[in-house]
């Protein structure tokens, strides 16, 4: 693949930082719902819970695209591989991410009490 | 509710089905064998655009309204798992998309030149894009069940 390394840096910075993000998303919504003083936390910082978690995910996926972005880049030859792997392994984490958060809150209205 | 709720509530709901249309066009045209990359990146932008206003809009909707005047005649409903499932799972579920759909157009956007030599990567990112849209949709739906629920 002839994609230049700040391309591919940047293109594979942001499909891991999406795949953190969501995993954080995913983790801070069961936790806050079962761990409350997090989600007091959340709400006495940010005023509501879900504006917490929503900029503290913007925290994460900034963070992890900085980091991902100082990574080496591998031979032109993996490139395409492996932004491919970055894209399928977002798209599998949203899948289970989406799940785990429809399953839990089916949980917490039917089956908890 | 007052007007600038009823507003504000219709133009998310605007902004995200917009959101899910530009999207979806993306994931359309990713399954041609000859991609229209310019408007791959536009559809995308567009889709990015709209979630993030989506986003900001209902939020606001969501965190000074919606918790004092609708969660509570949902809960006392018929409807109860109205909020405590659909909402619930609602108000989560978005947080993905902004994060999802801004992959999206940064992979358009610096190797969408490259995705018809390279099919395992175009397969890759039509899923992505897949997913979205699928994400999106159940927002919508979401949308419409939490709405019947305080009725």
């Amino acid at each position: 693949m002839q994609l230049s390394n700040i391309r591919f840096k940047l293109t594979r910075a942001a499909l891991c930082a999406a795949a953190f993000s969501v995993t954080f998303i995913t983790g801070i919504t069961v936790t806050a719902d079962l761990y409350l003083p997090l989600k007091n936390w959340l709400k006495l910082m940010f005023s509501h819970h879900w504006i917490g978690k929503g900029v503290l995910a913007g925290v994460v996926f900034t963070v992890i695209a900085i980091i991902f972005s100082f990574m080496p880049t591998p031979i032109d030859e993996l490139k395409a591989r492996t932004l491919s792997r970055s894209a399928w392994k977002l798209t599998i984490i949203s899948c289970i991410g989406a799940l785990v958060i429809v399953m839990f809150f089916i949980y917490e209205a039917f089956l908890k009490h | 509710m007052s007007t600038l709720f009823k507003t504000l509530l219709a133009i998310h709901v605007i902004f995200g089905v917009v959101g899910v249309i530009a999207c979806a066009g993306v994931w359309m045209n990713m399954l041609k064998q000859k991609l229209p990359v310019r408007f791959l990146k536009w559809s995308s932008a567009i889709g990015l655009v709209s979630f993030i206003a989506s986003w900001v809009i209902g939020g606001y909707y969501y965190a000074i309204y919606y918790g004092k005047a609708v969660k509570p005649i949902i809960q006392k409903g018929q409807y109860p798992w109205g909020h405590s499932v659909f909402m619930e799972a609602k108000e989560h579920l978005f947080l993905f998309l902004p994060f999802l759909s801004a992959a999206m157009l940064v992979a358009l956007l610096l190797a969408g030149e490259h995705l018809e030599a390279e099919a395992p990567l175009k397969k890759a990112l039509t899923w992505l894009v897949g997913t979205i849209v699928v994400l999106g949709a159940i927002m919508a739906l979401s949308g419409i069940i939490i709405s019947g629920a305080v009725r």
